[in-house]
């Protein structure tokens, strides 16, 4: 315990510093993937050309019911048009590849591994499933 | 599979990893800084799979068993 009555901490000196730090890296991290997040979702939404009711009519300017529902590739018949699903297939990949880059692992591997370093007993599983929390939180979503 | 199964592939992901987290530890005594690092990003990565490939899986079918691992960690350390 220290004088204050909070529990000591396992760690040094340097190694709470550098824990802080990277707490702090992640929280920007997170935030910022927020934000990113939130850029993407209502930058999906817009589309010039998307149908619009026509001006002088009641909602005039706003969006109409028709929101590209047929051009979807769940929305394909058996038949349906293999070059569109594989468009929307591709999309979704590179969506997936910007947002959870190779770089990007490496940079969640950098900040959590630390994590798996505090000194437990050899049978302990904290450190593992707090690492197992840190990847997680750092990928988000996309895991 | 059953709930029991899961927690049984839970406690294996737990086991196999122990071994690359207690090299961790082997490897920061006896490797040079720089070696240090490398090895210790390479077995992150590695714990890393087995906890997406295994433990994610399982939380993603039994999401309650998170809870369980929390309350077994914070009691006895370990999953039991």
């Amino acid at each position: 315990m220290t004088f204050d009555g909070r529990k000591a901490s396992p760690f040094p000196d340097d190694t709470q510093r550098m824990l802080r730090a990277r707490l702090g890296w992640i929280t920007a991290c997170c935030n910022f993937e927020t934000a990113a997040r939130r850029f993407e979702s209502v930058r999906r939404k817009y589309s010039p050309d998307q149908p619009r009711v026509p001006a002088g009519n009641p909602g005039g300017g706003q969006w109409s019911a028709d929101d590209g529902q047929s051009a979807r590739p769940d929305a394909l018949t058996p038949d349906g048009d293999d070059d569109t699903l594989v468009t929307e297939i591709l999309r979704k990949a590179k969506n997936l590849n910007l947002t959870a880059s190779p770089a990007d692992y490496q940079k969640c591997l950098n900040i959590c591994y630390p994590i798996l370093e505090r000194p437990k007993p050899p049978w302990s599983d904290r450190n593992k499933y707090d690492f197992h929390k840190c990847m997680n939180a750092c990928l988000g979503i996309n895991r | 599979m059953d709930k029991k199964i899961a927690h049984y592939l839970v406690m294996a992901a737990f086991r196999a990893t122990g071994d690359l987290e207690t090299l961790l530890g082997f490897l920061k005594q006896h490797c040079r800084p720089d070696e240090y690092e490398k090895f210790a990003l390479g077995i992150a990565g590695a714990i890393d799979a087995v906890n997406a490939g295994l433990v994610d899986k399982v939380l993603a079918q039994f999401p309650e068993i998170a809870g369980e691992i929390e309350a077994d960690i914070a009691k006895y350390g370990k999953v039991l």
